[in-house]
């Protein structure tokens, strides 16, 4: 423990506390994520209890792996470590905010929207886009009289994730943030789509869960 | 424009072809002439080049018999220009060549011939030269191909030029839309449908085409343009120098992403224009006059129009719609979703006309009148608007007028009213004064204009509120029944970035004091949750009329305070910092009630009132010093505090003075604002709670 207190051990210090006052006044990747999960599976009605899907071309690892425990032991340490350093100095929460009044009216409205929508994305009508939005994709097999409503569906749904996204960036004051915002929510859609649902790839080709 | 680009093709292919055929019955009618008799001459030509015709192994055999003339064209290999292309083995018979002198004719020629996708078996068609007009013909039966039934008739005259008559039914029309012969590249499949068509195509005098078509089906790829059980017809009729075109949708269901149209629930979908011109190389089109109807409820004409693709549109319309539910249903709510607009229940008339030059408006009247528009959600709503404007791109417009019966926004009514605009080329402006009443009072419009700039609408606001007594206020409101009035000056108002800012003060009298309103603004209006922003300055109200307005007891003195930062979300507080105390100059009676120590007791939950039992029960009423609260909202939690802070980590909210004394002291500082606001419900008007 001695050494920790040496110069160099200080140095680290500061350069560790300085380095954490800097990762929370950029976007909070992890906190965004999570908030997006919570609202994406509350829009898509998945159950909480299902498991997060795989990421699509990893390779399952149990836990109980040998050089998996070896690295999931250290980490948390240091995530202590970072933790306790941080919350005094860092006044700024790690968390996003995503409880206010407007975000949970429009959380209503996906919620709501969210089964009318279901048997489009399944029949392949729609699909998500990779602009964190809902994009039509073949309208072909969908009765014509129901066309406008699908194409009302998807206007309205994209209306209201506009919001999503500006609200959550300006609720934590960082209107900026509304980008990676919507980045992090277009990952996260496709993440927590069931299988059979199609999203837009990066140039926007179309694949299927 | 692919069509009219390749239709050279197709005459070519016609002419070429009509012109092989006939040249074979001239062949005929010259052979009579030099071998009278039982003669029979065979001709074989190698090949023969012309400029649409290029034939291979041709051979003409022409028999004088007993019987009479007859002749016999074949051809191994004809090549002929698109659409028709490469005919293999044609063959044309004629057993009875009638030569005279006028005429050489063959009315029971039989074809033959193969074209890959399309066969000639023995069609009977009848063969015609006028050898002193130089007119050539070909008529018959149609070979049924397309699934067509029916004749067609092609003539050239020297004199009159080409004349073509076809009458054609059950044409299928997805195996013309499948075949490669048509000149152009659909834009979508046809599922199914056919078609009937009469034509008679002359070269020189007016043509007529009528296409019927029933039950048609289309789609594009993605669905996203398609019909069903579409009927519908097209006539154009005239000559170079113009065509009148009649386009009826008379049947069926269209989608053409975003609209839908029921054809068969809202009438049939007519276009007939007159004079029109297509100039086939600039794909300039020009129009003397064009009507538009949709059912019953709208229709646009247009006159002196003209499109050219470097140019636009030019031209001068004139519509009226005479039910705005409909056209706001089918036209413009797609349009409209997502935005405030976008979900109503409207009706209404309108008529307006229109003069474009460049696709860009020039000029505009419009009127409206009997207008109903109301907000599906509630938020706002008007009812007999009516109004007319006149609008230029260069100068100010003629004077115009809005109005309306009613309107309300978020339940606050507003009455009738009407004033003189002007529209501008960017904007519109307030001509003279107005006043929208509002209950008892109105706003007073003294100068209004919206102007669209290039960062957005800039909108200028001058006015003031005539006082509106908060009893009718506070009652279309459903809020807690206040006394008093609200009224102000409003120097200016602001749009910026959808948030609308209000400059000014807006006094409120009420409680025989005053509360002062400034630094209004409200964000995303129509949006899920608009934001109301305020600070207040409060001024010496009378608690004694208040705590009657709340009937929570009885209390005599005076208050005064501050909200600063008051916050709104969805119309509840999610911020302020509020302080209201007994001012100290001029604090006047000051008295509270039993019933009203009681009763805020009650409201605080953790409040604890510092007398005994004995006294409240003895005294009606007793003496204070002083009052006060103080709130620092964020979010559901109120961080209270009192006039003073007391050692033990109570704070006071009503100090006592004199005899008999009474302190109320408050320990519970984190309050949940929804629940205070609720218990403030309960106490009002109840019994109030009985003191032991």
């Amino acid at each position: 423990m001695k050494a920790l207190w040496s110069v160099p051990g200080l140095a680290l210090m500061f350069a560790l506390l300085a380095g954490c006052v800097t990762i929370n006044i950029y976007f909070p990747t992890a906190a965004a994520e999570e908030a997006a999960r919570a609202i994406v599976r509350d829009a898509l009605q998945v159950p909480e209890a299902e498991p997060a899907p795989e990421p699509e071309s990893g390779v399952q690892l149990q836990p109980s792996e040998p050089r998996h425990t070896g690295t999931t032991s250290a980490a948390p340490v240091l995530v202590w470590v970072l933790e306790r350093l941080v919350s005094p100095a860092a006044a700024q929460s790690p968390d996003l905010q995503i409880e206010t009044p407007a975000i949970n009216r429009i959380r209503a409205s996906l919620r709501e929207r969210g089964p009318q929508l279901a048997p489009h994305f399944r029949s392949g009508a729609i699909g998500f886009g990779n602009n964190a939005d809902v994009v039509i994709r073949d309208l072909s097999e969908v009765p014509l009289r129901d066309r406008s409503t699908v194409q009302r569906l998807v206007s309205e749904e994209n209306s209201d994730r506009d919001s999503l996204y500006r609200e959550i960036a300006r609720a934590n004051d960082r209107p900026d943030w509304e980008r990676q915002i919507r980045e992090t929510f277009a990952r996260v859609w496709v993440e927590e789509a069931p299988s059979g649902y199609w999203y837009q790839d990066g140039n926007g080709q179309w694949q299927q869960k | 424009m692919l069509a009219l680009r390749r239709a050279p093709g197709l005459y070519g292919a016609a002419a070429g072809l009509v012109l092989f055929l006939l040249a074979g019955v001239a062949v005929a009618a010259e052979a009579e002439a030099e071998f009278d008799g039982g003669i029979q001459l065979d001709l074989r030509i190698e090949s023969l080049l012309r400029d649409d015709l290029d034939a291979h192994g041709l051979s003409t055999r022409v028999q004088w018999t007993r019987e009479g003339l007859s002749l016999a064209i074949r051809a191994d290999r004809v090549e002929l220009p698109e659409p028709i292309g490469t005919l293999q083995d044609l063959r044309v018979e004629c057993s009875d060549l009638q030569v005279s002198r006028a005429e050489v004719r063959c009315d029971t020629a039989r074809l033959w011939g193969d074209a890959g996708d399309l066969h000639l078996r023995g069609a009977p068609v009848g063969l015609y030269w006028g050898r002193e007009t130089g007119a050539l013909a070909l008529a018959g039966a149609w070979p049924g191909w397309f699934g067509a039934q029916g004749d067609f008739h092609v003539r050239l005259d020297p004199a009159r030029g080409w004349d073509v008559r076809a009458d054609l039914a059950g044409i299928n029309l997805a195996a013309l839309a499948g075949s490669a012969r048509l000149p152009m590249d659909l834009p979508v499949h046809l599922g199914q449908g056919t078609a009937d068509l009469a034509l008679h195509w002359r070269e020189r005098g007016r043509s007529e085409v009528t296409l019927t078509v029933h039950d048609l089906a289309f789609s594009d790829d993605l669905g996203l343009q398609a019909g069903e059980e579409l009927d519908g017809r097209l006539r154009l009729e005239g000559d170079a120098d113009g065509w009148d075109v009649d386009l009826a949708l008379t049947a069926g269901v269209v989608f053409v992403d975003p609209w839908f149209v029921d054809l068969d629930a809202e009438g049939p979908l007519t276009l007939d224009a007159r004079g029109v011109v297509v100039d086939g190389e600039s794909r300039a089109v020009r129009a003397d006059s064009l009507s538009l109807d949709y059912g019953e409820a709208a229709s646009l004409q247009g006159q002196g129009l003209a499109f050219a693709p470097d140019r636009g549109l030019d031209g001068q319309f004139r519509g009226e719609v005479g039910a705005l539910g409909v056209i706001y249903e089918t036209v413009l709510s797609p349009w409209l979703v997502g935005t405030a607009l976008g979900e109503l229940d409207a009706a209404g008339r309108m008529s307006g006309e229109v003069e474009v030059q460049a696709s860009e408006p020039h000029y505009a009247r419009v009127e409206w009148s009997g207008v109903e528009a109301q907000d599906r959600r509630g938020r706002f709503g008007v009812s007999g608007a009516q109004g007319e404007l006149d609008w230029s791109a260069t100068v100010p417009g003629g004077p115009g007028r809005i109005g309306f019966d009613a309107a309300h926004l978020y339940g606050l009514p507003f009455d009738g009213f009407s004033a003189r605009v002007r529209a501008r080329p960017q904007g519109l402006e307030l001509l003279e004064a107005t006043e929208i009443p509002i209950l008892d009072g109105g706003l007073r419009v003294r100068a209004f204009s919206v102007q669209q700039t290039e960062t957005g609408p800039d909108v200028q606001f001058q006015g003031g509120i005539r006082a509106i007594s908060l009893e009718l206020l506070t009652d279309v409101l459903g809020w807690p029944r206040f006394s008093g009035q609200v009224a102000g000056m409003i120097p200016r108002v602001r749009l910026e970035d959808g948030d609308l800012n209000v400059d000014g003060r807006l006094l409120v009298q009420v409680f025989d004091g005053e509360v002062v309103l400034r630094d209004v603004y409200i964000h995303d209006l129509f949006g899920y949750a608009p934001e109301l922003g305020l600070s207040t300055q409060i001024q010496r109200l009378d608690l004694e009329l208040v705590t009657r307005a709340f009937d929570i007891g009885r209390i005599q003195g005076r208050l005064s305070g501050h909200v600063n930062d008051l916050v709104m979300v969805d119309w509840s507080p999610v911020h302020m910092d509020l302080e209201l105390m007994t001012p100290m100059d001029d604090p006047g009676r000051r008295r509270i009630s039993q019933r009203a120590v009681e009763n805020i007791t009650e409201l605080g939950g953790g409040l604890q009132a510092a007398a005994s039992s004995i006294f409240l029960r003895v005294f009606e009423n007793f003496s204070y010093r002083r009052l006060g609260f103080r709130c620092e909202l964020r979010g559901d939690v109120c961080t209270a505090s009192g006039v003073a802070d007391r050692p033990d980590g109570g704070f006071v909210l009503v100090q006592g003075g004199g005899l008999p004394q009474i302190e109320v002291i408050g320990y519970n500082r984190r309050v949940d604002w929804p629940e205070l606001i609720d218990r403030l419900a309960q106490i009002q008007g109840g019994e109030g709670p009985v003191v032991q």
